[in-house]
């Protein structure tokens, strides 16, 4: 089974232009052929070929001369340069969403704060009150002395008018009760957002070699999987490997 | 079919086959030969089968049928062993059947496409390396610009 040194130059020539333009070959595939053997790498260089790619990935830009094969080279390195850094800049906005909605978590926080203190300061107050109404009430009726003395000076004390506070305090509860409720729902709204943020941002910086490499524990288990995985990475070195991506 | 005139060709294997002439014609090779008198198309047999069914195929699907069967029926056809597939190849090329030789193309380049790697390619079509270990590893750097 010797194919390439029966077959005829054109015909190769058919197969790698059928391949471009019918197979999705990409300059990967063209990069593979022309490693395996002089012909083939003759073959493959070919600039009708690479012209042919060019036209595809960079469309619209003007060449110069040289072989087509470099041209379309120079303008993938530069293209993968352009890629990387918006790359960076992408995980560059993502980070700082992430501290805005952190921030904002925190202002949250101490909103809710203020208004529990808020709704906590008139529960106990309307309880106060509460004992004086009930005080009030209950001078009307017998009481030991000792009771009774109790009772008076604590209506005594008592300055506001203890009706309409209670009305009033009333209303402040239920006021308060309703912020927090906003403030709640403002609460987990924003640690959603910032949750999917997080989410985005961790699978915006996932690479599959670097994040193996890293070692956070060092007990046996974690020992045992490195090494295995620092084979897989060994592995991925060879370029030909590489060609799965 | 469009017409019933037979014609009689003879391969390597002094095998005759009789073949509708609309589709004979689908060979430039027979077409040039068939103006000339007394020619023989020398060809191994098992190829002169299966060249003539394709091209039988073609002629008699050619308008009605829908693009997917076409193609089904051709990924079908094109899945035979190396061997059977460069045989395939080299009658397509001589008999000159252009329809045929696209197919097989694709097919090939399919199959490279489906190679992971270099050493794959080799080993599928039986290529040798014919560089110096210094000259692979130069090429194999020129060509490794597009990985990581």
């Amino acid at each position: 089974m010797s194919w390439k040194n029966e077959l005829p130059d054109e015909l190769w020539r058919k197969i790698l232009e059928i391949g471009i333009k019918a197979s999705n070959f990409t300059f990967k595939d063209l990069c593979c052929v022309s490693i395996c053997s002089r012909r083939l790498h003759r073959l493959s260089n070919e600039d009708l070929l690479w012209s042919h790619l060019i036209s595809v990935d960079f469309p619209n830009q003007t060449s110069s001369s040289s072989s087509a094969k470099s041209l379309y080279k120079i303008r993938f390195e530069r293209e993968k340069e352009r890629k990387l850094w918006a790359h960076k800049r992408a995980v560059l906005r993502k980070e700082s969403q992430v501290s805005e909605h952190l921030r904002k978590l925190r202002e949250i926080e101490v909103r809710l704060r203020e208004e529990r203190n808020k709704l906590n300061s008139s529960l106990l107050e309307l309880s106060n009150l509460h004992k004086v109404s009930q005080a009030s009430v209950a001078l009307n009726v017998w009481q030991p002395e000792v009771v009774r003395g109790r009772q008076k000076q604590m209506v005594e004390q008592c300055v506001v008018p203890v009706e309409s506070r209670v009305h009033a305090l009333d209303m402040e509860v239920k006021l308060c009760n309703q912020q927090l409720q906003v403030f709640d729902k403002a609460y987990r709204d924003e640690k959603r957002r910032l949750d999917t943020a997080k989410e985005e941002l961790k699978s915006m910086k996932y690479h599959p070699l670097r994040d193996y490499t890293l070692s956070s524990t060092e007990n046996q288990e974690n020992r045992k999987k490195r090494k295995k995985l620092k084979n897989m990475h060994q592995l991925f070195q060879k370029p030909e490997n590489f060609l799965a991506f | 079919m469009l017409s019933s005139k037979n014609s009689a060709l003879e391969s390597k294997d002094n095998e005759i086959f009789e073949v509708e002439e609309s589709i004979a014609i689908q060979s430039e090779l027979i077409k040039t030969m068939a103006t000339m008198v007394n020619s023989k198309a020398y060809v191994n047999e098992r190829n002169q089968m299966g060249c003539w069914k394709q091209a039988n195929y073609h002629v008699e699907q050619n308008n009605k049928i829908v693009d997917e069967e076409l193609s089904d029926w051709e990924s079908k056809f094109f899945e035979v062993d190396m061997d059977d597939l460069h045989e395939l190849f080299m009658a397509a090329n001589y008999l000159e059947i252009e329809s045929l030789l696209n197919g097989v193309a694709k097919r090939v380049a399919d199959i490279i496409k489906a190679c992971m790697n270099v050493e794959v390619i080799r080993q599928t079509f039986g290529i040798n390396n014919d560089f110096a270990a210094q000259q692979e590893e130069e090429i194999r750097k020129l060509n490794s610009w597009n990985h990581i």
